[in-house]
């Protein structure tokens, strides 16, 4: 797919008063009709990159291309960017149309045309006929709906959303993702999502920038993300993984758990120390006296936990516990051994945040 | 819930005491009025003469007691045109008080609440710190300031001085060597709106304060310039504050006598100042309660009248938790 750049952040920096960095320098390229999102833990600066291109927050240093003219220094108001806020922020002093119409009516437009745009909206919505509802009689999905209508009306180029869906239970979280998704691709606006879950991440976006402590640590497709992770804190973030250090013995062969793997990464040099990432669906358990698996880390099933799916099985292997998915369940003291496919191993270089994750990984043996 | 209910005690023997049992009191003296005792005279043998009172005693003195009657009497001289013509002066003192107090309390609220204003509780104190001082003394001053051999009007007469052009256009202009500024209207509105200035900037504060800020965001994200976000926003959700602080100015201004008496130097006299009188010097009390009430009525009106434009904002609860 062909896409023009809509948005273009460069070198953003926010410093706030009390000298706390938000930002050190993002760079990021938006194209149109595209539902990127930044992903991360709280205080990592998804919000504030977010207010940042609302306009809501002026960076200390950078640039905010918009369509190519640079608009860091535009208020708000002149902005055609809209923001669903993380509490809604309707107004509730007025009524569901007129909070739809909020923005119609401040550009004084005919107010027969706005009456028949806030109805398609509201059905757009799902809120069909309840223009004049108050909002607070409405539940948290339905002032959310509400509030993604009152933006989508004013036909923004790009619709900002901060963690809309943090306030709803899981199964209106749920049904509220697919319609955000059905919403963008029907209203063919860009969207910029901000969330720290990263389930919702993967399911509803195009692209997403995972961030930690005002950096986008990496960005990309959701599968990418999964798949791929370049450092071993994207791969803690998203999803359950394994992550150990190990050793780049040279190209196409990484040694971890006291064991040589062959894998498909290259380009790290010789003996090289690593980070590697299983994801739990990756580690096959075959029996121990399996010949296919000799030379494989040897392990001990520790627990095993029925999930629906498959079972969640922890593996004492020397000092590590892995995790692993399997639909075929083992006992608990089952001696095993570990299998996993080159293309499953994946290699990244060690980052400054290693430390924590690998520590972090290694507690669970304990 | 047994031990909640009983904390209302205290307060409840408060009201009954100092509240009710004064208000049915103020009624009670309010419709009723002194008369002599009726008696008729009655000659006696010896040409003496002795009065027959009304239940059938016979005394020989002339009586002197009074008696207390059911009546409407006060109300029908409480309809004077003096005594009306004082309640509209009252009424008109007392809203030009509150206005001037509105125009300019809210721009005061407005900026302390900002969010880029450095300090505001430092400066609501710089604001609430004269009223801790005692309110005569804080009239006298005004007095002093004002009077005729005052502060003020010896600066003036010192710059006439040392400035001829400012001396001749002054002369030019038919102002006096002295200016007048005490005793009259606009020295009992100043003197109002200085003492009850603060009773309208607090609760507009508290208000305007309280308003989610994010909901000034979605207004300018949705297109709204500071000023509209004003009009639309800001504006419609200080309005409870704006009732509160309008009641707690107007509702004194109304019954005040004092301000009236020293800045207006008696000149100026309200229907607060006729009140007074009418448990001081006058001392007819029956009349003193009549006016109570009248100015009571009025002042419910002013409230209910108030309360229903509170009712046209639909979600005043709610404004006022966000």
């Amino acid at each position: 797919m062909q896409h023009n750049t809509i948005l273009s952040i460069r070198d953003l920096r926010v410093v706030f008063e009390d000298g706390f960095e938000a930002l050190g320098g993002v760079s990021l390229d938006i194209r149109e009709n595209e539902f990127v999102t930044l992903l991360g833990p709280s205080g990592c600066g998804k919000t504030t990159l977010l207010r940042c291109i609302g306009g809501f927050e002026r960076p200390t240093a950078g640039e905010i291309l918009y369509k190519g003219q640079n608009i860091v220094s535009l208020p708000p108001y002149k902005r055609n960017i809209n923001t669903v806020f993380q509490r809604y922020a309707l107004f509730p002093h007025l009524n569901v149309a007129q909070n739809v119409s909020f923005g119609p009516d401040l550009r004084r437009e005919d107010k027969k045309k706005t009456a028949d745009e806030v109805a398609r909206m509201l059905a757009l919505v799902g809120l069909a006929g309840f223009e004049r509802r108050k909002i607070t009689s409405l539940s948290g999905g339905q002032q959310q709906r509400v509030a993604i209508a009152r933006a989508l009306i004013n036909r923004p180029d790009v619709l900002l959303l901060d963690e809309p869906l943090g306030a709803l239970d899981l199964k209106l979280r749920r049904e509220m993702q697919l319609e955000l998704k059905r919403i963008q691709r029907e209203s063919g606006i860009t969207f910029i999502f901000v969330t720290h879950d990263q389930e919702e991440a993967l399911t509803m976006s195009d692209r997403v920038a995972v961030m930690r402590a005002g950096q986008i640590l990496q960005l990309g497709t959701p599968e990418d993300i999964y798949n791929e992770p370049q450092s071993a804190y994207v791969a803690d973030f998203i999803g359950d993984s394994n992550i150990f250090a190990g050793t780049m013995v040279r190209d196409r062969l990484v040694r971890f758990l006291g064991c040589t793997f062959p894998c498909v990464d290259e380009g790290f040099g010789t003996q090289a120390d690593v980070d590697v990432v299983l994801r739990p669906e990756d580690v096959k358990l075959k029996p121990a006296d399996d010949p296919a698996a000799a030379g494989m880390p040897e392990g001990v099933v520790e627990s095993l936990l029925f999930k629906g799916v498959h079972y969640e099985m922890k593996v004492l292997s020397g000092e590590s516990v892995l995790l692993v998915h399997s639909t075929h369940a083992r006992p608990v003291g089952t001696r095993v051994r570990l299998s996993v496919a080159p293309e499953d191993i994946q290699v990244m270089r060690k980052s400054d945040c290693s430390p924590d994750v690998l520590q972090k990984h290694a507690q669970r043996a304990v | 819930m047994k031990r909640n209910k009983a904390l209302i005690v205290p307060f409840a023997l408060w009201a009954v005491i100092f509240i009710v049992i004064p208000l049915c009191l103020i009624v009670w003296y309010g419709v009723t009025v002194e008369e002599p005792v009726a008696y008729t005279e009655i000659a006696l043998e010896d040409g003496q003469t002795a009065y027959q009172l009304e239940d059938g005693t016979v005394v020989s003195e002339k009586p002197w007691q009074k008696q207390t009657v059911v009546s409407l009497e006060n109300f029908k001289r409480m309809l004077e045109p003096t005594y009306l013509k004082l309640l509209l002066r009252s009424l008109k003192i007392a809203v030009i008080t509150t206005a001037i107090c509105l125009l300019l309390g809210y721009p005061v609220a407005l900026i302390l609440s900002g969010r880029d204003f450095k300090r505001p509780a430092l400066w609501l104190m710089l604001i609430i710190l004269p009223m801790w001082m005692n309110f005569l003394l804080r009239t006298y001053s005004w007095m002093s300031i004002l009077e005729n051999s005052g502060i003020l009007n010896s600066w003036i007469s010192a710059l006439r001085e040392a400035v001829p052009a400012f001396d001749a256009w002054l002369e030019s202009m038919g102002v006096g060597k002295r200016i007048i500024f005490l005793y009259n209207e606009n020295a009992v509105i100043l003197g109002m709106v200085y003492n009850y200035l603060s009773f309208m900037i607090m609760p507009i504060y508290t208000v305007i304060e309280k308003i989610d800020r994010s909901l000034l965001e979605a207004a300018a994200d949705l297109g709204a310039s500071p000023a509209r976000s004003f009009l639309r926003v800001t504006l419609p959700y200080s309005l409870p504050g704006v009732l509160e602080g309008v009641t707690m100015v107007f509702v004194p201004a109304v019954t005040t006598f004092v301000i009236s008496q020293l800045m207006g130097g008696g000149k100026v006299p309200l229907i607060g100042d006729i009140i007074q009188n009418q448990f001081g010097k006058s001392s007819d009390w029956h009349f003193g309660a009549t006016l109570s009430l009248l100015v009571m009525v009025v002042v419910l009106a002013f409230m209910g009248a108030l309360r229903s434009m509170d009712k046209d904002e639909p979600d005043r609860k709610e404004v006022r938790i966000l």
